[in-house]
């Protein structure tokens, strides 16, 4: 990234700035697309997420390249990773580090020390993050909403960005803790990983059980300088007052009882999407209009990422279930329903 | 504040096809609502007759009215319609349809920002706005079309105004409202019969006549009183009533020109159309006049004639000559009463001696005692011997009125001239053929006033009957019942009486014993069919199958093809009905041949 946000004074620098996000993006995405097959969306999502500075949580059953996905993607970074395995005897203290006694050999005093977990990184993979107790899960609720950790009194600033990748596992319920609402309302977008097409499971095969394994080697593409740069980036970007009202109205339509909701659906959802979810929108379409190559966000953004960024933030009721209405299925009927046309 | 002009441009045009297609939405909208509102008054107004009904003139105007109040409604909601369609609600809407990214809803949104993002888009909104393509695709994403159910509304129209004026009303419930209904069209009913009534009693007024013979029974006295009875509630039974009435007349319309009088007049005419008037002369007028049946030009030829000749101031050679046309005219007046060839017709074809016309009691005798009349038949045959007996006295005075002013042309005319010295004698036999010449002129005057009076009163009875006619008298009604023919076919056994019905009167036969024999003949006749059982023997109905044989083969030779068959039929039919009835056949056809298996 050449130009810098506060330089955006003409309408080429905007013009210049946005195609330099586009090269960066491409470039990581081209660079994760060494490693990882297939999976395009999710990885354009996880890159939206990263450029909107927000987390995200991955589902999908094992086996489909989650934890390679956050793996490789911390790589091409730069950026400091690390991967936490959430079990169930897994201790905040674990996640968030400890104070530790530590002698002191030049006089002999002992005194206590910070050790930093591994949540002291920029890249964060909670792997199977429902298996750990909701103790445990708790212990992130700081780190990604404050962008700090708080241990012994002591309130420690996390490096940025700060990118939590979390993955779990939708089909193993036995032992499992489902994340609380507050946790799951933390993450900018849920991105639910399928199966991999026939081309890509070709592809996975011929890399993984050849004579001679592929072992490529991901670099390091972009540094934390230029993502806080694209992020600046991001917020700077146009979003038209009909625009938001779109994703406003969308968000509200998820209430029930509401003003704004829909008749149809109001008995399929108990809790709708808080204000994070606007925001997470919002947030989430300037990166996708940006890299659509417009400097302005336009509906049909907003109701692209609709689904991933509402989608674990409304609560089904009893009635939906027992219908068959999975989340994806009443925020597409709400997106269809909600006319995208300006409401005056 | 950049320039957005193209994009607004843009804008504007889009609202216009927006508005064209709300204004076409609003028109099928409001035609379904005012189809829906039609069809409903249309459909409760069948059923409840009376609740409104603006029939006829009053219902098209009603149509129209709707049509242009609902079209009045349209129009006014279009023109006062609130703009709620902002530039950038119109802008978000072409973005929307035409997939741009709300490139130009964007631009409109943020025109009078000038941060470099908001310039960008602004740019962005421009470029697409000045694509010459996005007009082309303006009329595609915004069409200008009907709704998808603009036929609803006006089918629904259509249906109503079929309702309206096809189906006929139920007349359930609110009949205070329906007795209204029923009230003013009993009135109209009865306005229709009063004209149609006057008309035709007018037109019997105007001859006295006329007058005088329908009102023999006394029934032209209520021609339209009954209109007016408390039995006639009903339009219907008005016009039941009207028909009635006017069949009434019309019937004795039709019994007084098929009556004596009209044939009396018919058997005159037709006796002095044998005249053959001197084409040049004094008595030129007179003969042309009673050929043609001129009563009141031949009394005046007449008068003329009787005036010249009293007057006596013609010559000699004049009054001989005039005495000479005068006795002519007198044998040919004579000829023609002794003449009686339609009587003699009718006599013949009823199987009489047509020489019984010469002498009317002979011939009333003789269809007495025929037997191959019915009483109908008798009657009418009687009627026309004294028909032309009538005639003939009328013609017999004619022709001596003749003779009278002949014999005073041959005795010299006017007694004026005794101071000339003639003899007494001479004088009182002058007077006494100037007397008798008189009295004979007075008398043919009458006649020829009769005779002119009875056409004025055929002339008047046509005209009426005609008016009856028009007026919807049954025309059922005539047949059989005028002419010479008046009467036949009405069968032979028992007497029709008049039964009244809802629109004429009809005659009815009455019921006669029956003897249980086989119906053994039909007859075609000019009236309505009557069936009945004949109580005519068998032996009877072959003495006359034998002699219509005889008379047919002698009148009409059996072609020679066809001869072995005709006599092996009526071989046949003999034999049948002779084994029939029992007996041996009286009456054989002479031809027979037995017939052949």
């Amino acid at each position: 990234m050449s130009t810098a946000v506060n330089d955006l004074e003409t309408v080429e620098s905007v013009r210049k700035a946005c195609a330099d996000f586009r090269l960066v993006a491409d470039r990581l995405r081209q660079e994760i697309g060494r490693v990882l097959v297939g999976q395009a969306e999710v990885v354009g999502q996880v890159l939206i997420a990263l450029f909107a500075d927000g987390h995200v949580l991955l589902e999908g059953v094992p086996g489909l390249g989650k934890t390679l996905l956050v793996r490789t993607l911390g790589q091409a970074l730069g950026l400091k990773f690390s991967r936490i395995q959430f079990t169930p005897d897994l201790m905040p203290a674990d996640i968030l580090g400890t104070q530790i006694v530590v002698d002191d050999p030049l006089t002999g005093q002992r005194d206590f020390k910070f050790r930093q977990g591994p949540i002291f990184a920029q890249i964060l993979l909670a792997d199977e993050i429902n298996r750990a107790s909701p103790k445990s899960q708790s212990a992130l609720l700081e780190a990604m909403q404050e962008r700090s950790v708080t241990v012994g009194g002591e309130t420690r600033r996390l490096e940025r960005p700060f990118l939590v990748l979390a993955t779990q596992n939708p089909i193993e319920q036995e032992g499992t803790y489902p994340l609380p609402e507050a946790q799951l309302d933390r993450f900018l977008l849920k991105i639910i990983i399928n199966y991999a097409q026939r081309d890509d499971l070709a592809k996975i095969i011929d890399r993984t059980t050849g004579s001679i394994a592929a072992d490529a080697q991901t670099k390091a593409v972009l540094t934390a300088a230029e993502i806080a740069e694209a992020q600046k980036l991001v917020r700077v970007v146009l979003v038209a007052p009909h625009v938001q009202d779109y994703a406003v109205r969308l968000v509200l339509a998820t209430h029930p009882g509401g003003e704004w909701g829909v008749p149809e659906l109001e008995r399929m959802i108990v809790v709708g999407s808080s204000p994070r979810g606007a925001q997470s929108l919002i947030l989430a379409a300037k990166v996708r209009a940006i890299l659509a190559g417009r400097c302005a966000v336009s509906t049909q953004d907003i109701a692209a990422l609709a689904c991933a960024a509402l989608r674990h933030r409304i609560v089904r009721s009893f009635e939906a279930e027992a219908a068959g209405l999975t989340c994806d299925g009443i925020i597409s009927e709400i997106v269809r329903l909600v006319p995208a046309e300006a409401q005056e | 504040m950049p320039n957005i002009t193209p994009i607004l441009d843009v804008v504007a045009r889009a609202r216009k096809r927006m508005l064209l297609g709300q204004l076409m939405g609003s028109l099928g909208r409001v035609t379904l609502w005012a189809g829906v509102a039609l069809a409903v008054v249309s459909v409760a107004t069948k059923i409840v007759a009376g609740w409104w009904s603006p029939a006829g003139e009053r219902g098209i105007w009603f149509f129209v009215l709707v049509g242009v109040a609902m079209g009045g409604i349209a129009l006014w909601s279009y023109l006062t319609r609130p703009n709620t369609q902002g530039d950038v609600a119109v802008a978000s809407v072409i973005d929307v349809r035409l997939k741009l990214h709300d490139r130009l809803s964007t631009a409109v949104a943020v025109a009078e920002r000038s941060d470099p993002f908001a310039r960008a888009a602004i740019e962005d909104g421009l470029k697409i706005a000045r694509d010459r393509r996005i007009m082309e695709a303006l009329g595609r994403a915004i069409p200008i079309e009907a709704p998808r159910n603009w036929w609803a509304g006006p089918t629904l129209v259509i249906i109503a105004c079929a309702v309206w004026w096809f189906v006929p009303g139920l007349s359930l419930g609110n009949a205070q409202a329906s007795a209204a209904q029923s009230e003013g069209e009993l009135q109209a009913a009865r306005d229709a019969a009063k004209i149609q009534i006057d008309t035709l009693q007018a037109k019997i007024e105007t001859n006295p006549e006329l007058s005088k013979a329908l009102g023999d029974g006394g029934d032209e006295k209520k021609l339209g009183g009954d209109l007016t009875d408390e039995k006639l509630q009903s339009p219907e039974s008005v016009r039941r009533e009207t028909t009635r009435q006017v069949n009434e007349v019309s019937k004795k319309l039709d019994e007084l020109l098929a009556g004596e009088k009209a044939q009396q007049l018919e058997a005159m005419k037709d006796a002095l159309s044998r005249i053959e008037p001197s084409k040049s002369g004094p008595l030129k007028d007179l003969g042309e006049a009673l050929k043609r049946g001129d009563g009141a030009a031949a009394k005046s030829a007449l008068a003329k004639l009787a005036e010249q000749v009293k007057d006596g101031k013609m010559d000699e050679k004049s009054r001989a000559e005039l005495a000479k046309k005068l006795a002519e005219m007198a044998a040919q007046l004579n000829d023609a009463a002794k003449a009686n060839d339609a009587l003699k017709k009718a006599l013949e074809n009823a199987g009489l001696d047509g020489a019984l016309a010469k002498n009317p009691q002979a011939a009333k005798a003789a269809i007495d005692a025929a037997k191959n009349l019915n009483e109908a038949q008798k009657k009418a045959l009687k009627e026309a011997v004294q028909s032309q007996a009538k005639a003939n006295e009328k013609l017999e005075k004619l022709a001596n009125a003749c003779e009278s002013m002949s014999s005073q042309c041959k005795s010299g005319g006017k007694k004026s001239d005794n101071s000339e010295g003639k003899s007494s004698k001479s004088g009182e036999a002058s007077e006494g053929s100037a007397a008798g010449s008189a009295e004979g002129a007075n008398e043919a005057a009458e006649v020829l006033s009769e005779m002119e009076t009875l056409n004025e009163l055929m002339k008047d009875a046509e005209s009426a009957r005609s008016q009856c006619q028009s007026t919807g008298a049954d025309p059922s009604e005539k047949l059989g019942s005028s002419g010479m023919n008046a009467g036949r076919g009405k069968g032979m056994l028992g007497e029709r009486t008049k039964e009244k019905t809802d629109t004429a009167t009809r005659t009815r036969k009455e019921k006669v014993q029956s003897t249980g024999g086989d119906v053994i003949a039909r007859q075609l006749v000019e009236a309505p069919p009557v069936v009945g059982e004949s109580r005519a023997t068998l032996q009877q109905l072959s003495g006359e199958i034998g002699h219509g044989y005889e008379e047919g083969t002698e009148e009409d030779p059996v072609p020679a093809n066809l001869r072995e068959l005709h006599k092996h039929y009526f071989g046949d039919l003999k034999k049948k009905i002779d084994a029939k009835s029992g007996q041996a056949a009286p009456v054989t056809a002479p031809d027979a041949a037995p017939p052949q298996k």
